[in-house]
Parts: structure tokens; C-alpha cells; sequence
């Protein structure tokens, strides 16, 4: 057989556990969902269902709601995953080193994403809150108060929430530092660079697999956040039933409460499969743009 | 990479690192100054008290260890199977060029991308039909299956391993899968104690998904502290505290798996010398 | 060439595989219909000496593992089994039929729509013909279970509460009152919503920008913001009705809707109260409990909480209740805004073990045990006395319930078609009013609107 052929069965062999399990409890509950967004799924009516064609879908593209919370997803993911991207590697390279206590301080900047969300969020309503740290800090300088959870600011509070917990990032990027072979940074020292030249030629170019992965999931992430929002400004009653404030309607916000609150299951199915859709376009483009970017040893077209 | 060459460097250095830690820490304290609050008494943000029983009531109040023992035994089929698969799937999908390949990498990806909510339902009838409800099987198959989010990042990381090691080995007549074994993997051992490390944090942590598919009996300590209360018989209020000390005891596992990875990972092994 | 056979025979097992699947996509639908009339062929029951499993969703703080046990004990034919569901676990248990026997409710909320999904049994006549639970015993309260296909109150008996409250009633702290000068209020007559607002303004003290003492909390966990149930109370006393007589469609374009709104967006100008507009993230209950609101909107059961609480406790003579407000030249009511209790399930597979505990848990010593701990009220008459009367608190909070209780035989609004959602809608455009986003006219449009949408989607997959 010829080595070709060998590699293409290797391969095949390789992804084989995952491929079956996939198609066996991923791809038949995956249809099952689709059909579920063509009918008239109310929660309770599965022996009862009507189909009604491309109703949902065409009803989410008349749902000015479901667009504007389309639109607002999209801001705070234009905004959070760069920074949240930069974020998580410079605190990464900061600590990229055999400092006294790194290893606390690496933990200690860990903390938010083991933390679990409901109490951050708590803690964060009462940062921003009237008499809360922020407006503190602008008191000290003399500048009027700011609503943080009020209408004009409770996005930019939702973003500075979601950095915060941007040391999640920082194992990846710890191993991916790790990665780097050592010998490039003392060949280059032979050479004469700067600690500036070696961060720009050597480090970040050998770090875009990792920053490209960590910008993937980032967005996949970013587009589906639903409970910070409802935690941060929706009151306390029932997480899933509440609105967050109208600038931080999100759009899986927007498909949960069809859910939970309107028991209008079929159609928030439409809403994620089309958000489905986006993120998956968004994600082919991204993919397509990492030939240019991203230093692979391997060619990996796409 | 030397910011902190001076004394002053060093000084700067660690009162920024410092300020960040409080900042991050802030969570953590509140949980711990009212986990040691007297039951009923309101938020507070500095410390009111020395109530260590709260400890013993997070864990004598509810069946703790019961709970504790289902996390293991979740997190013990988890954690083994799929951080290895995944490896090998990622290697896959980053070293071996076969038709579809890119076709199949998306729909990993995709798996990601949809809420759980869409497939929890249908998800519930299928392992109803085949009597996998109330059972550890369905982590066990998945465990088999992999997670796409750790197989992209094996990918990423396999990928950027120098070509000519590859073929080295080809030319000494290593197998596709003995290259991955005896050369790829030993070199990846940072990246392999990472998936670990958040593989088991993932899977400690997971609420929804044993609630979904576990009777109260099963649950793992996450959904059990999510959906069992801290009360007294007949009340209707959560003593908030001896919840926060639940809440404490639930995260010290992950904080120290993360501390000692980490320690590993930075610090710990000479990765071979691999000229670039 | 032997591996090729083997990829080629793998990706055949995988086509095999894959078209299964999709067969079973299509069929699926079959196969539930016939496990449905399957479980309705077994819906005998059990054997005597068979040990049979009941399955509920009431949760464990509500049912202890002590009562159980207890249970079992004098009926070894039944295990006890929780099963806490969400709404997708519910929704995913009942496609396959294997849901909890008995399924907790919110009575006011959830009855009528689970009634009209054909969710809830019918008990009417085991309640007649019980030896535990007396018919006639049961407070007016108790009918909030029962819905006649288009009113709550009326018709069959879909199930009981576990216990309630007056949700709508206020409690006072007479040192607030006594640091704003303000006399308080006589308990034996109700205040109607308008003169709360304006005690609520004068007890709310200012020192310079910063609020010292607040004049009302909403509720215990959020802020003072007017919100849809208790909305649904002043449209009780108003005797305004926003749903059609078929409850095929809402509106909110009534006097009483925007007068309701403009009454609490004033209050919420005016800051009587923690909400969005001056960021007071403090909860309404932490506010009350540490003495810095004069009045919390909040039923029977908040008593419990100022028993139990570090701060209040030590001196409950400082609180009081009053009766739940009315709208302005409304009728006096004291609905339950809650309810919570219990269904039996149509289809469960034992109705008659499902029942056995029904009752128990309904009309037995977990009744007794409820009623005596204070932290609701108790459906029978009966059992009133029970509730906790030793100290000058309880006997306070006794006297103005015993009058309370006489108007809690009105039922708010509830379309069943609705149920849950009016909250949301409610909320989305109420909010930007305090903001001035929006005007009311626009606010009670939007609701409108929005509200049928649901109405209509509902009556849809509801029709067979």
C-alpha cells in the first residue's frame, strides 16, 4: 500500500472515536433539534407537533428584538474578544517566569474562571453599584457619579466583567509560551536583539496557533453568553425569566427568554440554529484569514 | 522577556501584580469573610466572625460525601478518556493531510457552536429509549469520543511542531501512531497537563448537564450545591453562609489542580531540545 | 489493499450508522405516540405488595428526608423518590411520559396553563371522598387550584397548595417610622397604593445627596420597581380585567394598567426605594433587616425570615404587618400572588400510590409541621390555629391576617395562555420609562402586542 493511502486510513482511524460517538449521541439529537425549530414545539406537545415549514425562521428576521440583540452581540464580541485575546497572553508572558510566589500569582489570576459566575456577578453589581469601588475611584478624582448598571453604561460594565475573567486564558497561553524552544530566544540574544525585538520576532509569531485559538473560541464563546447579562441588571427572581436592561439584551438572552419565559420552544431553536449559522460563517472566515497569519509547520488550508 | 532587570523594575512590577491579585481575589474574600459570618446575619464585607462550624454544617447538612464520591467517579471516567483521545484526534486533524479533513474539523468546531439547549431534549428521549438515564455511561462515551474544544487546541499545539522531526521519524520507520506516541506526545506534556488540568475543572464544574440526565441520588457536587439548599426544616431562607462554605470546599480541588499544573507547566520539566 | 477494504467497510458501517439515525428522526414521533397509549394501557395499579416508586419534583427543603422516611414507614408499598425538574427536563420528561407523578407548581402561575396542556388530574373526587383532606375544611385560598377552562376558582380541582401567603400585604419597622416622624398606619384598614407612595416619600430620609433611610422595598431580593404580580393585584382591586372572556387575547391599554405604571415609575423618580436608577444594588430584605426601609411589600411567610434573621430577631416588637393596599376607591383583596404546591401527573402510571401521598403530604402531619413553623399559612381552617401566637410579633401579625384571610378569596388575572411570560413583557417596557425611553402609551402598545404574540403561539400547539 502506498504511503499516501496508509496516512489517509491512519487518519481516519484516528478520528474514529470521535467521529462515532459524534454520530451516534451528537448528530441524531442535532437533527432532532432542527426538526424541532420546523414545528410548533410548545414543551409539552412532542406527540402533537405540526410542522410549520420556514415560520420560525422567517419570523426571527421580522423579530426586530431578535436583531437588535443580534447587533448588540456582536458589538460586545467585537470588543471583548480582542482585548479579552490581549488580555490573557500579557498576563501570560508576565508571569512566564520564575518570579518569587508565581506560581500564587498565576493561581490568584486564575481564580475567575473557577469562581462560579453567579457569585462574580454578585460581586461585580456591588462594585459598580452607587456607593461601589468605581464611583470610589471617580470620587478621588473628583468626577461625578456614573449609573454603571444604568442605561448608557451597563454594556461597557458587562465588558469590563467579561475581562476581568480574561485570566482564564493564561494556562493556554503559559503552555504555549512553554512551547517555544528556548534556543531561539538565545540565538537571538547572541544576535544583539532587544527584550522588544524577541517579543515581535520571535515570541507572538510562535504564539499564533495559540492566540488563533484562543480568538476561535473567544468568539464562539463571546456570541453565546446569556447569564452574566441576566445576572448583571435583570433582578433576582428567576435567573432565566428575567430581562437584563435593554442594552445588554443579548441574543441567546433573547432565545432563552422564548424558552423559559414563553415556553416558545420551536421557535428560540430557530433563533440558536441561526445564530448557529453566523457563528459557524464567522468562524470559516477567520479560518480562511489564518494562512496569513498563523505559523503553522503544517499546511492547513482552511 | 527581562521587564524587571532593575530594582525599581522588580518594585513596579510586583505592586502592579499585587493590585491585579486583590482585584482578583475580591471574590474569593467575600466568600470567605461570610462564610464565617453567624447564620442569618447580613452580607458583610469584613470580617464579623470566627463561625468555622459552618464547615461541618456544609458538610453534615446535605450528603456532602455522597456527592463528593459521584464528582470522582465523573470526574475519573472523564478525565482519563478524553483528554487522551482528544489528543490523538487533535493530532489527527493537525499532521495527517486526507480528503474531508477540513469538512470534518468544522463540524468538531461546530459541536461548539450550537446551545445545549437545542440538543438537551432530543439528547434526554435518545439515552431514555436506550436506558442511559440515572447512569455514569453517557460520560463514559463521551469521555471516548473526545471534546472538541480540547481536540482544536491539541490540533494548535501539534501543529506547530517542527516538520523535520516528523519525517526524521518517518525515515527511521516510526508508524503514524508511534510518531504521535513516542515523539509528539512526549513533547507536548505542557499542553497535555493543561487539558487536564481544565478537563477535570470542566467536568467538576459542570452543573447542567448530570442535572439533566442524573436523579438527585447521582448528582456530583456541583449540581448538587446548584439545586439542594442550605435550610432548616420548614424554612424558607438559604443560610447563605454555610452555602459560601460549601461553595469554598467545592473549589478547593480545582484551586489546587491549577496550582500544581501550573507549577508543571511553567517550572517543572526540561522540554526536550528541539531545535527550531 | 486489505486496509482499503477496511476503511471502505468502516465508512459503510458509518453510512449505516448515519442513515439510522436519521430514520429514527422521522419515527420518532411514532414511537412516543405509542409509548404514550402504552403507559395508558398501564395505568393500573400497582399490585398490593409490589413496591411502587412516586417520582416528585417538590424540592428537599420542602420535603425532608425525616418526612420520607416517616411516610414509607406507614406505607411500605411506596418509595419516595426527588426528582427536581427545570423547564427543560420537565418538558423533555413529559415527551418521554416518564415525568414526576406529582409535579410542584406555582398555583396562581402554572395551574391553568398546565390545566390547558392537559398536564394536571382532575382529583375532585378523590378530595370528596378523602378521609384526610375535609373539602369543607379548606380556606377559599385552595381554589386557586381549580380552573374551569377559562376562570381560576371555578370547576374542577387540579391540585392543593402546600401552603401561601398575602403577598401583597405590608410590613412595617416602627423605628423608621418613629425617625421620620410619621404615625403609623392603623392596621385594621387597608391604605390603598397611592397613600403608600406618598408614606413611602415621607419616610424616605435624605442626609444632603445621600439616602439615610428609604420609605419602601418591593420584595425581599430586588428592587423598589413595580412588577407584573403585583400589578395583577391592583387590576384585582380595580376590578379591571386585561384579558377577553376566552382568553384568546390581552390588553393592556386600560385606565388602571397606566395608572398602576405612572403611580410606580413616580416612585421610582422619587427614590422611595434601591432600583436602577440610583444603583442601591442592596436587596429590599437587606435593607429591611438592618432597619434602613420602613416598609417591605411581602406576605405571611417574611415573618419567618425576621424570626430567623441575626439583626431582627432580638427585636421583633419593631415590626408589624399591615393589610396588602388597594387601588384607589378599589374593593379591599388579599390574594395569594404564589401558591406553591402540586399536581398529580394525567399520565402517571400510578394515580392511586401518586395520590396516597398527595394527601399525606397535603393534608397529613407535613401540613401540621408547615403551619406550625410560621413560614406560610396553612389551607384549612382548621389548622390557622396552629400558626406561631406566643409573642407580641405573632399575635400582631395574627390579628391583621385574621381579616386578611377574609379577602383572599380573589384570584388574580391569570391567562392561561400567558402564564409565565407577562413578567418579561412587563419588565421590557416598563424599564426604559424610568430612564424616559419611553412613554406609557407606547409601554402598554408594546405589551400588548407582544403578550398576543405568545397568546397566539400558545392557543396554537394547544389546539389538537
Amino acid at each position: 500500500m502506498k504511503e499516501k493511502t496508509r496516512r489517509i486510513v491512519a487518519f481516519y482511524l484516528m478520528i474514529s472515536p470521535w467521529f462515532i460517538v459524534f454520530l451516534l449521541l451528537g448528530l441524531y439529537p442535532m437533527l432532532y433539534g432542527l426538526y424541532l425549530s420546523f414545528t410548533n414545539y410548545y414543551g409539552f406537545n412532542m406527540n402533537n407537533l405540526k410542522m410549520v415549514g420556514f415560520h420560525n425562521y422567517r419570523t426571527v428576521f421580522t423579530d426586530s428584538e431578535a436583531l437588535y440583540a443580534m447587533g448588540r452581540t456582536l458589538l460586545v464580541t467585537v470588543i471583548n474578544v480582542p482585548l479579552g485575546t490581549a488580555i490573557g497572553l500579557s498576563l501570560a508572558l508576565l508571569l512566564n517566569r520564575n518570579i518569587r510566589g508565581g506560581g500564587v500569582f498565576r493561581t490568584i489570576f486564575y481564580l475567575p474562571s473557577i469562581v462560579p459566575v453567579i457569585s462574580s456577578v454578585l460581586m461585580w453589581r456591588f462594585m459598580f453599584s452607587n456607593d461601589g469601588i468605581l464611583n470610589s475611584i471617580l470620587n478621588l478624582f473628583h468626577l461625578p457619579r456614573i449609573n454603571w448598571l444604568g442605561y448608557d453604561y451597563a454594556t461597557v460594565s458587562l465588558i469590563i466583567m467579561l475581562l476581568w475573567g480574561a485570566g482564564g486564558g493564561i494556562l493556554i497561553n503559559l503552555a504555549g509560551l512553554k512551547g517555544i524552544p528556548k534556543e531561539l530566544y538565545e540565538a537571538a540574544s547572541i544576535d544583539g536583539a532587544s527584550a522588544f525585538q524577541k517579543l515581535f520576532r520571535i515570541t507572538l509569531p510562535l504564539m499564533t496557533p495559540v492566540i488563533f485559538f484562543n480568538v476561535i473560541m473567544g468568539v464562539i464563546g463571546s456570541l453565546q453568553i446569556y447569564l452574566q447579562p441576566i445576572l448583571l441588571t435583570g433582578s433576582e427572581r428567576s435567573e432565566l425569566l428575567t430581562r437584563p436592561i435593554q442594552n445588554n439584551y443579548l441574543y441567546v438572552v433573547h432565545a432563552f427568554l422564548q424558552i423559559f419565559a414563553f415556553q416558545r420552544f420551536a421557535y428560540g431553536m430557530a433563533l440558536l440554529w441561526i445564530l448557529f449559522i453566523v457563528i459557524l460563517l464567522i468562524t470559516i472566515i477567520l479560518f480562511t484569514t489564518s494562512k496569513f497569519w498563523v505559523h503553522y509547520e503544517t499546511e492547513q488550508e482552511g | 522577556m527581562n521587564v524587571g532587570s532593575s530594582k525599581w523594575g522588580t518594585s513596579v512590577f510586583y505592586v502592579v501584580l499585587i493590585i491585579c491579585s486583590l482585584v482578583f481575589l475580591l471574590p474569593l474574600y467575600l466568600a470567605i469573610v461570610n462564610s464565617l459570618s453567624s447564620w442569618y446575619s447580613a452580607p458583610t464585607i469584613v470580617l464579623t466572625g470566627f463561625h468555622f462550624e459552618n464547615f461541618i454544617y456544609a458538610t453534615t447538612l446535605i450528603d456532602f460525601l455522597k456527592f463528593v464520591k459521584n464528582s470522582v467517579i465523573i470526574c475519573a471516567i472523564v478525565l482519563f478518556t478524553s483528554t487522551m483521545i482528544s489528543g490523538l484526534v487533535g493530532y489527527a486533524f493537525a499532521r495527517i493531510k486526507a480528503p474531508g479533513r477540513n469538512v470534518l474539523f468544522m463540524i468538531v468546531l461546530s459541536t461548539m457552536m450550537l446551545p445545549g439547549i437545542v440538543t438537551q431534549i432530543p439528547t434526554y428521549i435518545l439515552f431514555y429509549k436506550y436506558n442511559l438515564i440515572n447512569t455514569y455511561l453517557p460520560w463514559l462515551f463521551w469521555g471516548l469520543g473526545g471534546n472538541a474544544f480540547f481536540i482544536f487546541l491539541y490540533r494548535q499545539f501539534f501543529a506547530t511542531i517542527p516538520k523535520e522531526l516528523e519525517e526524521a521519524a518517518r525515515i527511521d520507520g516510526c508508524s503514524i501512531f508511534r510518531t504521535y506516541w513516542n515523539i509528539f506526545l512526549p513533547m507536548s506534556l505542557p499542553v497535555v497537563a493543561t487539558v487536564s488540568i481544565m478537563n477535570f475543572q470542566g467536568t467538576w464544574g459542570d452543573v447542567m448537564t448530570p442535572f439533566m440526565f442524573l436523579k438527585q441520588d447521582l448528582y456530583p457536587l456541583a449540581t448538587a450545591l446548584s439545586m439542594i439548599t442550605y435550610q432548616e426544616p420548614g424554612s424558607k431562607v438559604i443560610i447563605q453562609q454555610v452555602s459560601l462554605a460549601a461553595g469554598i470546599l467545592f473549589m478547593i480541588p480545582v484551586i489546587i489542580t491549577f496550582f500544581l499544573g501550573q507549577r508543571y507547566i511553567v517550572e517543572g520539566i526540561v522540554t526536550t531540545g528541539v531545535k527550531g | 489493499m486489505k486496509k482499503a477494504a477496511t476503511l471502505l467497510s468502516l465508512t459503510l458501517l458509518l453510512v449505516v450508522i448515519l442513515s439510522a439515525c436519521g430514520g429514527n428522526a422521522n419515527s420518532s414521533k411514532n414511537s412516543d405516540a405509542t409509548d404514550s397509549n402504552l403507559s395508558d394501557a398501564t395505568n393500573t395499579s400497582a399490585e398490593s405488595g409490589e413496591v411502587v416508586t412516586i417520582k416528585t419534583s417538590i424540592s428537599d427543603g420542602e420535603l425532608s428526608k425525616d418526612q420520607i422516611a416517616e411516610f414509607e414507614k406507614e406505607h411500605p408499598n411506596i418509595k419516595i423518590e426527588l426528582d427536581p425538574v427545570d423547564a427543560t427536563k420537565l418538558a423533555a420528561k413529559l415527551a418521554t411520559g416518564d415525568a414526576p407523578d406529582v409535579i410542584r407548581v406555582n398555583g396562581v402561575f402554572d395551574v391553568p396553563n398546565y390545566v390547558i396542556k392537559d398536564i394536571a388530574m382532575d382529583i375532585s373526587s378523590q378530595i370528596e371522598t378523602s378521609s384526610v383532606i375535609n373539602k369543607d375544611d379548606l380556606l377559599p385560598i385552595a381554589d386557586v387550584y381549580r380552573f374551569d377552562g377559562k376562570q381560576v376558582g371555578a370547576g374542577p380541582i387540579y391540585g392543593l397548595p402546600k401552603d401561601w401567603s398575602n403577598d401583597f400585604a405590608i410590613w412595617y419597622n416602627k423605628k423608621a417610622f418613629e425617625t421620620a416622624g410619621v404615625p403609623l398606619p392603623d392596621p385594621s384598614k387597608p391604605l390603598t397604593w397611592s397613600e403608600i407612595m406618598d408614606l413611602a416619600k415621607k419616610l424616605t430620609m435624605k442626609d444632603g445627596d445621600k439616602i439615610t433611610q428609604y420609605g419602601l422595598a418591593a420584595s425581599e431580593w430586588g428592587k423598589t420597581e413595580p412588577n407584573f404580580n403585583n400589578m395583577l393585584q391592583y387590576l384585582l382591586s380595580a376590578g379591571a380585567k386585561i384579558s377577553a372572556s376566552d382568553n384568546a387575547s390581552v390588553n393592556f391599554d386600560n385606565p388602571a394598567v397606566k395608572d398602576y405604571i405612572n403611580m410606580w415609575v413616580d416612585a421610582v423618580k422619587s427614590n422611595v426605594g434601591p432600583n436602577s436608577l440610583n444603583n442601591d444594588q442592596t436587596s429590599g430584605g437587606d435593607l429591611f433587616t438592618q432597619g434602613k426601609v420602613a416598609m417591605l411589600i411581602d406576605g405571611y411567610w417574611y415573618g419567618g425570615v425576621l424570626r430567623a434573621n441575626e439583626n431582627t430577631k432580638t427585636h421583633l416588637g419593631d415590626f408589624g404587618m399591615l393589610p396588602a393596599p388597594t387601588a384607589p376607591g378599589g374593593k379591599r383583596v388579599s390574594p395569594t400572588g404564589a401558591a406553591t404546591g402540586a399536581i398529580i401527573n394525567k399520565n402517571t402510571k400510578h394515580p392511586k400510590e401518586a395520590w396516597t401521598f398527595f394527601e399525606w403530604y397535603f393534608g397529613g402531619k407535613p401540613a401540621d409541621d408547615r403551619a406550625k413553623s410560621g413560614w406560610g399559612l396553612p389551607i384549612f381552617k382548621s389548622k390557622v390555629s396552629l400558626l406561631p401566637q406566643d409573642t407580641d410579633f405573632d399575635k400582631q401579625v395574627y390579628q391583621v391576617l385574621q381579616d386578611e384571610l377574609k379577602y383572599s378569596g380573589d384570584y388574580l388575572e391569570v391567562n392561561p395562555y400567558l402564564s409565565n411570560s407577562g413578567w418579561a413583557i412587563f419588565d421590557k417596557y416598563v424599564q426604559p420609562l424610568y430612564f424616559g425611553k419611553s412613554n406609557v402609551d407606547e409601554a402598554v402598545k408594546g405589551m400588548t402586542k407582544d403578550a398576543n404574540v405568545v397568546i397566539q403561539e400558545a392557543m396554537n400547539a394547544i389546539k389538537k
